[in-house]
C-alpha cells in the first residue's frame, strides 16, 4: 500500500527564519491524523508548505504524495493531484459569487466542464448537508461571512472536490457548539477508506466527531510524541508543559 | 428661446482663461501639452429628437419654455461654474443641450439613455463636442438614466479631438435616482467631464460611473448633499491602458444633518497608462449624525503603469462616523493563493480575480443591458486577445 503523504526530515524557513526543524510523518490512505500544538508552533506553516505556498522556502527534507515527491509542482498542480487545504482564515473574495466559484473550481480539479443541472443539483445538495441557506447563492466567496459560514464553505468545498488528503487547519475555531457538530459531521461524510485527513487544532473538541487514528503533538517546528486519541484527551487535562519538559523544550 | 446666462457666460469667458497647470490644485497633476482650444473646430450634433410622456421630457433648450429655462438659470448661475473655463466653454458653446425632467410622484420602471455619440465620419481635423445635460428629477420620484458619451469608434482619427462634457442632477425629495456615466473615448480625445448634483431632503442618490480611453481627461465631480437625510453612493470604474491618463477628482459635500455618502473607486491600470483619483470630502462644523466612507482600490497589472490615490478629508464636525482606505499594488497574493489551493493555475486565477474586482462594482449597476457591454469591453481591454 502506498501512502497517501509521506514527509521525511523537513525544514522550511520564511525570510531566512526557521520554522519547520526535521518534520517526519506518514499518513496511509482511510487515516485521520490530528497534529496538536500550542500556538506559534509552526502547525499552519506546515499545512501551508504542503501546498507549497510561495512565502516558505523548503530548505531540507521531502514530501511525497502517493510516492512522488511534489516539492517541484506549483500549488494548483497540488490541489489537482488530490491536496485540499481548508484555511484557518479563508481569504474573501468580493466579485466571486457562490456559484461562479464553484464551477470554476470544479472545472479545474475534475478537468472538464460539469453540466449545469447536474453542478446546480451537486452544490444544493452540499449546501443542504451543512445546512446553508439558499441566500449564499447570491453572496460572494468569503465576503461578509461569520466565522461560522466561512468554516462551512470550506467544508463545501471539501465535499465537492473529493480530495485524497484533506489539510484541516484549525477547522474548529470560530464556530460555536452547532456548527462544530454540523461541520464535523460534514467532514465526516467526506471520509472513505481512500482519502485521509490531517487535522490541525488546538483543542480536542472537534477530535469527538473526527476521531484520529493517531495524534500528534507539535512544538518547535516537529513533532515530539505520536499517540492514539487518548493523547488528545491527556493534552486537554494537563496542557503542553509535561510534554515540552520532557523533549527538553521547557525546563 | 435661449438661455439668458449664456450671453452673460459668454462675455465671462473672455475673463477666465484655459486654466494651466500651475493655475490650482485641481490642475497640478493635468498636462496641458497640445492642448489648444482654439484649433478645434465645432462639431455640429444633430437637434435632440423631442420626447414627451406623462411621467417625463427631454427636450432641447430650444424647446423649453420660460420657466423650464429660468429654472436651469438659477441652477448654473453659480460662483464655481461662473469661474470654471470648462464649464462656461460648455454651457456657451454647446449646441447640444438637453434638459431631463422627470416629474414628481412617477416610478419609471424603464432605463432612460441618452447617447452622445459623435461618430464622426470626417477624418482628417481636429473637433470639439460640448455634450449639456441638465436633469431635474421631481419630489418623490423614481428614475433609472443612463448617459452614453462615445467616440470610441474615430479610432483613425489621428487628429486630436475635444470632448467638453457637463452635466447637472438636481434630485427633489424623496426622490431615487440611479445615474450611470459610461464614456468611452478614442485615445486621439482630450476630455473633460463636469458632474455636478445636488439632492434634496430624503432623497436617494446612486452615482455610477465608467470610463475609459482618451488621451489625456480631467473627470471632476461635484456631489452636494443638501437636504437633511440626503444619501450618496457614488461606484466608479476605469480601465486605462496604452498612455491614457485620467485625472479623477470627486467631491462630496454634506450640506445637512443625517446625511450619508458612501465612494468606491476601483482602477485598473496596465502599460503605460496612468491614473490619479482624487476624494475630497467635506463635512462643516455643526453638522449631527454625518456617515461618509471613502474607498480606492487600484490594480497596477504592468510595472510601468500607474495609479495614484489622494484622499482630502475637511472634517469639522464631531458627530461624525467616517471610513477610508485604499490599495495600490498588484492583485492580493492571498486571494490569489487561495484559488490555486483550489486547483486553478495562475493565468485562470489572475484573470478571475480581476474580472472579481470589476464585477463588484458592475453587479450593482441595475442597468444590466449596459452592465453586461461594460464587463465585455472592459475584458476586451484588459485582454485584447481573450476576446
Amino acid at each position: 500500500m502506498t501512502a497517501i503523504l509521506e514527509i521525511h526530515g523537513l525544514h522550511a524557513e520564511i525570510e531566512g527564519k526557521s520554522i519547520l526543524q526535521g518534520v517526519d510523518l506518514t499518513i496511509n490512505p482511510g487515516e485521520v491524523h490530528a497534529i496538536m500544538g500550542p500556538n506559534g508552533s509552526g502547525k499552519s506553516t506546515l499545512s501551508n508548505i504542503i501546498l507549497g505556498h510561495p512565502s516558505y522556502k523548503v530548505t531540507k527534507g521531502d514530501i511525497l504524495f502517493q510516492g512522488t515527491s511534489i516539492l517541484d509542482k506549483s500549488t494548483d498542480e497540488r490541489a489537482r493531484l488530490g491536496i485540499f487545504l481548508s484555511f484557518q482564515y479563508p481569504t474573501a473574495l468580493p466579485g466571486i459569487t457562490i456559484p461562479n466559484f464553484f464551477r470554476t473550481v470544479l472545472k479545474n480539479i475534475r478537468g472538464k466542464e460539469i453540466p449545469m443541472r447536474e453542478f446546480k443539483q451537486e452544490l444544493k445538495q452540499g449546501m443542504k448537508d451543512l445546512e446553508m441557506p439558499d441566500a449564499f447563492l447570491q453572496r460572494y466567496v468569503n465576503h461578509g461571512f461569520s466565522g461560522g459560514e466561512k468554516k462551512r464553505n470550506e467544508i463545501l468545498q471539501m465535499a465537492m472536490m473529493k480530495p485524497l488528503l484533506s489539510v484541516l487547519d484549525e477547522t474548529d475555531s470560530g464556530l460555536d457548539i452547532d456548527a462544530l457538530r454540523i461541520v464535523s459531521e460534514g467532514i465526516m461524510r467526506c471520509r472513505t477508506e481512500q482519502n485521509s485527513i490531517l487535522l490541525i487544532t488546538h483543542y480536542q473538541r472537534m477530535l469527538n466527531y473526527v476521531v484520529p487514528d493517531f495524534v500528534h503533538i507539535f512544538a518547535q517546528g516537529r513533532i515530539l510524541e505520536t499517540g492514539d486519541k487518548d493523547l488528545a484527551l491527556k493534552l486537554e487535562e494537563n496542557g503542553y508543559d509535561w510534554i515540552l519538559e520532557k523533549s527538553g523544550i521547557k525546563s | 428661446m435661449e438661455l439668458a446666462l449664456r450671453k452673460e457666460f459668454q462675455d465671462q469667458l473672455q475673463k477666465v482663461p484655459v486654466p494651466q497647470s500651475t493655475s490650482s490644485e485641481t490642475w497640478r497633476k493635468f498636462n496641458f501639452k497640445n492642448f489648444n482650444p482654439s484649433e478645434f473646430q465645432k462639431f455640429q450634433y444633430p437637434e435632440w429628437t423631442k420626447v414627451e410622456t406623462s411621467e417625463y421630457s427631454i427636450k432641447s433648450f430650444s424647446d423649453l419654455d420660460s420657466k423650464d429655462l429660468e429654472f436651469i438659470n438659477k441652477l448654473l448661475n453659480q460662483e464655481s461654474i461662473r469661474n470654471d473655463y470648462f464649464s462656461l466653454t460648455n454651457i456657451t458653446e454647446s449646441q447640444s443641450a438637453i434638459f431631463v425632467d422627470i416629474k414628481s410622484n412617477v416610478n419609471l420602471a424603464e432605463v432612460l439613455r441618452i447617447v452622445r455619440s459623435t461618430r464622426i465620419e470626417i477624418k482628417g481635423s481636429s473637433l470639439s463636442f460640448f455634450p449639456l445635460t441638465i436633469i431635474r428629477v421631481g419630489n418623490n420620484s423614481q428614475a433609472k438614466i443612463t448617459e452614453i458619451i462615445d467616440n470610441s469608434s474615430d479610432l483613425e482619427t489621428k487628429d486630436f479631438t475635444w470632448i467638453n462634457s457637463f452635466t447637472y442632477i438636481h434630485l427633489g425629495e424623496n426622490s431615487q435616482l440611479e445615474f450611470l456615466t459610461k464614456q468611452d473615448l478614442s485615445n486621439s480625445s482630450f476630455h473633460f467631464r463636469t458632474l455636478i448634483t445636488e439632492s434634496l431632503a430624503n432623497s436617494n442618490l446612486k452615482n455610477n460611473q465608467y470610463y475609459t480611453g482618451g488621451f489625456r481627461g480631467k473627470i471632476r465631480q461635484t456631489h452636494y448633499l443638501k437636504g437633511k437625510g440626503a444619501e450618496f453612493t457614488g461606484l466608479g470604474l476605469s480601465v486605462s491602458s496604452g498612455r491614457e491618463f485620467i485625472d479623477s477628482e470627486t467631491e462630496v459635500i454634506h450640506n445637512n444633518d443625517h446625511t450619508t455618502s458612501s465612494i468606491l473607486q476601483k482602477t485598473i491600470v496596465k502599460d503605460k497608462a496612468h491614473h490619479i483619483f482624487t476624494g475630497n470630502l467635506h463635512i462643516p462644523a455643526g453638522l449631527k449624525k454625518v456617515i461618509a466612507s471613502q474607498v480606492n482600490h487600484n490594480i497596477s497589472l504592468t510595472k510601468s503603469a500607474r495609479a495614484e490615490s489622494i484622499p482630502k478629508l475637511e472634517i469639522f464636525s464631531e458627530d461624525v462616523q467616517t471610513a477610508h482606505g485604499s490599495t495600490v499594488g498588484e492583485i492580493d497574493p492571498e486571494q490569489f493563493f487561495y484559488l490555486q489551493t483550489r486547483g486553478l493555475d495562475e493565468e485562470s486565477a489572475k484573470h478571475i480575480l480581476i474580472e472579481a474586482f470589476l464585477s463588484e462594482i458592475i453587479d450593482q449597476f441595475s442597468d444590466t443591458k449596459e452592465a453586461e457591454k461594460i464587463l465585455s469591453e472592459m475584458k476586451g481591454k484588459i485582454w485584447p486577445t481573450k476576446n
